[in-house]
């Protein structure tokens, strides 16, 4: 049911800035950016894609990332703390969240049609 | 969808109102995940996802407390009731703050990879809690 309206919204949504600098389509990255952008943060967009641009050319100069880089140094942590955030996420109620019809219908169901529901209280 | 229709089989009920529900509930996460973006304003990420969690595991345990206590319809609606507030608690703080740190933490050009770890990490954790949930959950299992 979800993705019915994400699809729309992304439909609508204007296209990534960071993707149409890659493709070196400049201005419409500009016009991305005063799109997305809050108009009291936003002064001049040009500016911000001259950074991706900058941040682009840069990337292209770095080697390809390895999965040994995540363990070393500073990196470490950042990643253990992605991890253990994400982790987390089945700890605080992801679960309860997902499935919450199912007690909804089998607790307070249960209370007015006890006979019917199999271990609801009243069985 | 598929627990709305394994939960209305069970409960013998028409499923129009096991769609309602889970209707009400989704509506309810939405509303609350639109309460977070307010409440950014006002709080930090770390605040926010700290006091969250705690807060959430706290419902969590009085809801396992509420199911363990023997039935009564005092426990039911407990534990319905906190089966509410943990569902929503969690879509306004814990899971919009983590996402916001799950993309912030890594360095850029990592980017990619930590967060293809971290949701190996969350595989690991969730893989064992659906298996217990699975008995938590059918009382005929």
């Amino acid at each position: 049911m979800f993705p019915t309206p994400l699809a729309i919204l992304l439909f609508l949504a204007p296209e990534s800035p960071w993707w149409l600098v890659r493709k070196g389509r400049l201005e419409e990255a500009a016009v991305s950016v005063r799109r997305l952008g809050r108009a009291s943060v936003l002064t001049n967009p040009e500016e911000s894609v001259a950074m991706m641009r900058r941040t682009i050319e840069l990337e292209k100069n770095e080697k390809e990332p390895g999965y040994l880089e995540l363990f070393r140094g500073t990196d470490t942590y950042r990643t253990l703390i992605v991890c253990g955030v994400y982790a987390a996420q089945n700890l605080t109620g992801n679960l309860i969240a997902n499935q919450a019809v199912y007690f909804f219908i089998r607790e307070l169901l249960s209370l007015f049609d006890a006979p019917r529901v199999p271990g609801g209280p009243r069985s | 969808m598929d627990h709305v229709a394994n939960a209305s089989v069970e409960a013998g009920i028409g499923s129009t109102l096991a769609f309602a529900l889970g209707l009400i509930t989704s509506a309810l996460q939405t509303l609350f995940v639109m309460f977070s973006w307010i409440l950014t304003t006002y709080l930090g990420r770390r605040t926010i996802y700290v006091w969250g969690s705690l807060i959430n595991v706290g419902f969590l345990v009085a809801l396992g407390i509420a199911g363990s206590v023997g039935r009564s319809d005092a426990a039911s609606l407990a534990q319905a009731s906190l089966g509410l507030i943990v569902s929503v608690g969690f879509t306004l703080g814990p899971a919009p703050a983590s996402w916001v740190i799950i993309g912030e933490t890594s360095a850029i050009r990592l980017r990619p990879l930590t967060t293809g770890i971290g949701r190996g990490a969350y595989y690991v954790v969730n893989i064992p809690c659906i298996f217990l949930a699975t008995y938590m959950l059918n009382p005929t299992v």
